[in-house]
């Protein structure tokens, strides 16, 4: 999900652009990868919103696979918290 | 001395070693064809030439004579400006080393410093003549034609770089330097003046500024079997700065710059005779080379080829710069991309390893100059091309590393190196199943290829007036496309070109053909920054771009990024998001 860039005189610039990194993460949740998914949100800062909006119903049939997948009680507090 | 055509009023001007001057006019119509023409000796100097240039804007004739004068001319061939070349010049520049970045500025410790005078230099040159010179005189032009540089050897003197402005006032000389050589050419951006030095062990190409002191300067690499191709050098400068033609003996080399590293992007062979090349004064990546030997004439864009045709002696070439990238899709999105630089192959993984360049995650070595480097469309595999054969590559991960490629084959072509000058491959692709296909130019242009593992040798499949080759998915397996001269593409298989359900309204040196929603959408991008999704243009002012699965991503030249998303060519609309970023110009 990152975009390396060579600038003019031949150095690299490394960046990781919101339309890239949303794509990504729409295509973990796909895969049901949600720890992954749950990783480039929270470095990326993505609204955590995403992970439960993009597929609704996966989402809360699959609720026990994203407590394995996340497997830390600060990153779930995390989640719950940015939940609107 | 010196040959030059003037365009506008279809007038050749010779310039030769008596000290004449000729014009010859064309004359426009039924004379021209009938090979007709009108000579004239226009001015002729007392004493013999020894060098004649003229400027960039051809305005201003600059000539050397064997006197020691330096005389201006105008278009009209009146004398603007005479100066003399004297010894009393070399007092005009009083350069002072302060030894900055030697080693006697330097730390050394107490007991070095204590045995000799720290801020006397351990040696400084002197000017001593290369045993190689041949005493010539050699005139270069700045880009905007308001300097122009003369070096030559002054009587029992050394070998100096004078600069003097057009209206003949001297401005600076250059400082010593043991070993320099008659070659000169001033990068039209201004800033350098490149030179050749000698040592008894190899040769470097040195540069000096404007005020003629030495900055910067790398080793030509010339293979040990033919040191002797080096006697003769001509350093020749295109038109955007961007990269310096070395004319050996047997090759022409093309250099490039990056991050403060010179790059050996291209060796071209030229034949058993030494090559004079001249670049296009506007297409930047243009050159035209001649040689009294085989008859030959290329047109290619770096890493990629665009016309072929044969006119009298001539080489006449044009590159493009593009970048060897691996697989875009996931899961094989590894962010390949591979550096040529002379016989090595620089490769780094972008999602394994963030590594700027000049470094380099792996390199590979190949037996010769590398032309041009393919990845397969899965990742699987890469592929070398270089002049003397195929190094085919297995590349596999470990989970999501990418791990050493691993050399799997190596195959050869049956010729000798004399025969490259005739027999050029030009690029390579990789479309899967093991299998390898490239272009080349004999007489005609021909794709080669061959099956890892099965082939016994290459089979050959006619591919007149294609101009590049790629490869695209299709439903039954990765394919060969080429496209024509004209813009159009087809497929290459063994049964002949089939024509595709794509098309382009031009040629275009960077093309990718992608396949979305079960249709194939190619992309193309044309020398003067036009984007194009099949026919239709998507941007004007774009400077690189590449596809993945879901978006178009590209830069421009106001320093944008710019993301759209993907659907059918026609209905493609330019997204919202944009970001800004200074600077940019290529995309990895």
């Amino acid at each position: 999900m990152n975009l390396v860039l060579q600038m003019p005189r031949g150095n690299l610039e490394t960046i990781a652009p919101r339309a890239m990194v949303v794509a990504g993460i729409r295509r973990l949740i796909d895969e049901k990868n949600y720890g992954s998914a749950f990783a480039y949100c929270r470095t990326q800062r993505v609204d955590m919103n995403i992970l439960c909006d993009h597929q609704p119903e996966q989402f809360l049939s699959n609720v026990g696979l994203f407590l394995d997948q996340i497997d830390d009680v600060t990153y779930i507090d995390l989640f719950l918290s940015a939940l609107k | 001395m010196d040959i030059h055509h003037f365009g506008d009023s279809l007038t050749t001007c010779l310039v030769l070693a008596g000290g004449d001057i000729v014009t010859v006019q064309e004359d426009e119509g039924s004379a021209a064809s009938s090979g007709e023409a009108h000579v004239e000796i226009v001015g002729s100097i007392d004493a013999t030439i020894t060098a004649a240039r003229w400027s960039p804007d051809e305005e201003l004739l600059a000539i050397t004579t064997n006197a020691d004068t330096v005389v201006l001319m105008s278009r009209s061939f009146d004398v603007v400006a005479e100066a003399t070349m004297t010894a009393e010049d070399l007092k005009a520049s009083k350069h002072v080393s302060v030894g900055w970045g030697k080693k006697e500025t330097q730390f050394q410790g107490r007991g070095a410093r204590a045995l000799r005078d720290p801020t006397i230099p351990e040696r400084v040159d002197e000017g001593t003549m290369s045993p190689n010179d041949d005493g010539r005189t050699t005139i270069s032009w700045r880009g905007d034609g308001a300097y122009l540089a003369i070096n030559s050897v002054g009587p029992g003197s050394r070998r100096v770089i004078r600069v003097y402005q057009p209206v003949g006032v001297l401005d600076s000389v250059s400082e010593p330097v043991d070993g320099l050589e008659g070659p000169l050419s001033w990068r039209p951006s201004g800033n350098l003046l490149a030179g050749v030095q000698r040592f008894a062990d190899r040769v470097d190409i040195v540069f000096f500024e404007r005020n003629g002191l030495r900055h910067g300067q790398f080793t030509l690499r010339i293979p040990h079997d033919t040191r002797g191709s080096a006697e003769q050098i001509a350093l020749e400068w295109n038109s955007d700065s961007t990269v310096l033609a070395v004319v050996l003996k047997d090759r022409i080399q093309l250099w490039t710059m990056g991050n403060y590293h010179w790059y050996l992007k291209q060796d071209i062979f030229t034949g058993s005779q030494r090559a004079t090349m001249a670049w296009h004064p506007e297409k930047a990546l243009l050159f035209a080379a001649s040689t009294s030997g085989k008859l030959r004439a290329l047109f290619s864009i770096f890493f990629f080829i665009s016309l072929c045709e044969e006119i009298g002696n001539m080489l006449l070439t044009e590159y493009a710069f593009s970048t060897a990238r691996g697989s875009l899709t996931p899961p094989h999105d590894h962010g390949a991309v591979a550096v040529i630089d002379g016989q090595t192959v620089k490769l780094t993984p972008f999602r394994t390893a963030n590594i700027p360049p000049p470094m380099s995650m792996f390199e590979l070595t190949t037996a010769s100059a590398v032309i041009d480097v393919a990845f397969a469309l899965d990742n699987s595999a890469l592929a070398i091309l270089h002049h003397l054969g195929v190094d085919y590559y297995a590349w596999k991960t470990k989970g999501s590393r990418s791990i050493a490629p691993v050399l799997q084959e190596r195959l050869e072509f049956s010729k000798a190196e004399a025969a490259l000058y005739v027999e050029a491959p030009l690029r390579i692709t990789l479309p899967g199943q093991g299998r390898v296909q490239l272009l080349q130019y004999h007489q005609s242009l021909s794709i080669l290829s061959y099956d890892i593992g099965k082939s016994k040798s290459w089979t050959e499949i006619t591919a007149e007036s294609v101009s590049t080759i790629g490869s695209f998915s299709s439903p039954t397996g990765a394919r060969t496309f080429g496209q024509l001269l004209s813009g159009k593409l087809v497929e290459v298989s063994e049964e002949g070109q089939e024509a595709l359900s794509v098309n382009f309204p031009t040629q275009m040196p960077w093309t990718e053909i992608v396949r979305h929603d079960g249709q194939n959408i190619a992309f193309g991008l044309s020398r003067s920054g036009h984007l194009y999704a099949n026919s239709r243009q998507l941007a004007k002012n774009c400077t690189s771009f590449l596809v993945t699965p879901l978006h178009l991503i590209f830069t421009t030249s106001n320093h944008f990024l710019k993301f759209v998303h993907l659907a059918s060519a026609e209905g493609m609309f330019q997204g919202p998001v944009m970001s800004l970023l200074d600077g940019l110009t290529k995309l990895l």
